[in-house]
C-alpha cells in the first residue's frame, strides 16, 4: 500500500459516526459480518481507524463494497502507468467537476500527501487550468478528464491525439479515461446520499501551519 | 488492403497489448473464427483485476435477486445512457430490458420520451430521480428521496437505483472515452438475449457463435 499516513488524520475520531444528508449509511453497530471484515480491512490497508463514509454507503450491499475496494485498489491506489500524484489529481479535478465535495476533499488531501502544491490544488479545483501552477502536459491532461466528464461522446481521436501530442502514453492516456469515468460513479453515490466533506485537507493544511 | 486491421478502440497500443485473461481469450477466439467483436474486450483486456471487480460489481448490482426488478435496473441503465448520449451502451443495455420486460416497445418509449410513456407512474418516478442523478448530482437533496419514498420506493430499492445508474455513468465514459464502436443490431440483439439470462459475471470465454453471430 502506498498511502503515506498522516498522523492527525490517523488520530481522527476512530468512533465518530457518519451522517450523510439524504440517506443512511451503515454504521459500524448496524454492519453485518461481512461489512466488519470489510472495514477492517480498509483499516488495516491504509492505517487509518475512521472508516471513509464512501465505503458505508457502499456497504448497503456487502459484495458492492468488496467490489468497489477491488475497484478503488487496481485503479487508484496503486502506482500505474500514471503515479499516484497524477492518479490523485485527476481524481480531485473530476470529483470537482461533479461538484462532489466529499472526493473534492479527500483526494485533494491524497494530492497534497502525494506532493501536490497548494497552488496545483486550488487551480485544480476550480478548474483554472491555464494556472502556472499547471504544466502544459498536466493541463492537457485535465482539459482532457474534463472533456469525458461533460461531454464523453463527442471525444474523437483528435483528442486523443492532442493528449499523445502533449507527452503521454497510451497506456497513461487509458488508466486516466478509467480514473475520471470512476469518479463519474463515486462522486454520484456521494452526492446522492449527501455524504459531507471530511475536512481533511482543512486538517492538513492546519497541521503544515504547526510544523512550518 | 483485404488486410487492413480496423481499430476497436482509440488507443492502439492498448488494443495491440491484452493483458492474459477472459477477454484476451475471447478476442483472440473471436479473431480465430474471424467473427465480429466487442470494442469493449479491448478495455476490459488492459487490466483484468479491473475486469475482474467491474464485472463482478456489475452482476451483484444489475442482475442477483433485489428489490427492484433487473428489468427496471437495465431500463435505468439505458435511460441514463441515453441522457449520457452513450449509443452503444443504450443499444446493449435496450435490448436487455427489452428481453427482461418482453416489451421492446415500452423500452423504445421510455428512451424517447419518459413522460409520455406508459411505464407505471411509480417506475417513472425512480427514473427521473436517476436522470437528475446523472445531469445534476450535485444538486440532490433530501426532499429528492422523500419524492421516491412518497412514490413507494424503501431505502434498499433507492440504493440499487442509486447504483445502477452511478454504475452506467462510470460505463458510459469508459465506452465513449476510448471510442468503442457500435456493432450491428444482430450482435446487439444477442448480447441482450445473453446477458438478460446470465448476466454480467464472464468466468469463461463466451460462446461465440451464440455471443455474436456471423455477418
Amino acid at each position: 500500500m502506498t498511502t503515506p499516513q498522516h498522523p492527525k488524520i490517523a488520530e481522527g475520531g476512530a468512533s465518530r459516526p457518519i451522517e450523510a444528508a439524504n440517506l443512511p449509511v451503515v454504521g459500524e453497530q448496524t454492519a453485518s459480518p461481512e461489512v466488519v471484515r470489510l472495514y477492517a480491512q480498509f483499516r488495516k490497508a491504509f492505517g487509518r481507524p475512521q472508516v471513509p463514509g464512501i465505503l458505508k454507503c457502499f456497504a448497503t450491499h456487502p459484495p458492492l463494497l468488496e467490489h468497489m475496494m477491488g475497484l478503488a485498489q487496481s485503479m487508484l491506489f496503486v502506482d500505474g502507468a500514471l503515479d499516484r500524484r497524477h492518479k490523485e489529481m485527476l481524481s480531485a479535478f473530476v470529483s470537482a467537476q461533479n461538484q462532489c465535495a466529499y472526493c473534492t476533499d479527500s483526494h485533494g488531501f491524497s494530492f497534497r500527501v502525494h506532493g501536490g502544491s497548494p497552488e496545483a490544488l486550488e487551480a485544480v479545483v476550480v478548474c483554472r487550468l491555464e494556472s502556472e501552477a499547471i504544466p502544459p502536459p498536466q493541463r492537457a491532461l485535465l482539459d482532457f478528464a474534463r472533456k469525458i466528464t461533460q461531454n464523453s461522446q463527442a471525444i474523437t481521436p483528435a483528442d486523443v491525439e492532442e493528449v499523445r501530442v502533449a507527452g503521454w502514453s497510451d497506456l497513461q492516456i487509458a488508466e486516466m479515461i478509467h480514473l475520471t469515468a470512476l469518479f463519474a460513479c463515486f462522486n454520484r453515490v456521494v452526492n446522492a446520499f449527501g455524504l459531507p466533506s471530511q475536512e481533511l485537507l482543512a486538517i492538513y493544511e492546519r497541521e503544515n501551519e504547526h510544523h512550518a | 488492403m483485404p488486410d487492413a486491421v480496423v481499430p476497436h478502440i482509440f488507443l492502439g497500443e492498448v488494443e495491440a497489448n491484452p493483458q492474459p485473461g477472459p477477454y484476451s481469450n475471447a478476442i483472440a477466439a473471436a479473431k480465430r473464427a474471424g467473427t465480429e467483436y466487442w470494442g469493449i474486450w479491448n478495455i476490459l483486456a488492459f487490466r483484468p483485476s479491473v475486469a475482474y471487480h467491474l464485472c463482478e460489481l456489475s452482476h451483484e448490482l444489475m442482475f442477483e435477486e433485489a428489490p427492484i426488478s433487473s428489468a427496471l435496473r437495465e431500463l435505468i441503465a439505458a435511460h441514463t445512457s441515453s441522457l449520457n448520449r452513450c449509443e452503444f451502451c443504450m443499444n446493449a443495455h435496450a435490448s436487455v430490458a427489452s428481453h427482461l420486460y418482453g416489451d421492446k416497445d415500452l423500452v423504445w418509449s421510455v428512451l424517447h420520451d419518459l413522460e409520455s410513456s406508459a411505464l407505471a407512474e411509480k417506475d417513472k418516478a425512480l427514473l427521473r430521480f436517476t436522470g437528475k442523478l446523472t445531469l445534476d448530482s450535485g444538486s440532490i437533496a433530501q426532499t429528492d428521496i422523500d419524492v421516491l419514498k412518497t412514490a413507494g420506493w424503501d431505502e434498499t430499492s433507492i440504493y440499487y437505483a442509486i447504483g445502477a445508474c452511478a454504475l452506467f455513468n462510470f460505463y458510459n465514459r469508459f465506452v465513449s472515452g476510448n471510442g468503442v464502436k457500435l456493432v450491428s443490431e444482430e450482435a446487439f440483439r444477442n448480447l441482450g438475449e445473453r446477458m438478460a439470462r446470465a448476466g454480467y459475471r464472464r468466468e469463461q470465454p463466451p460462446n461465440l457463435t451464440r455471443e455474436v453471430g456471423k455477418e
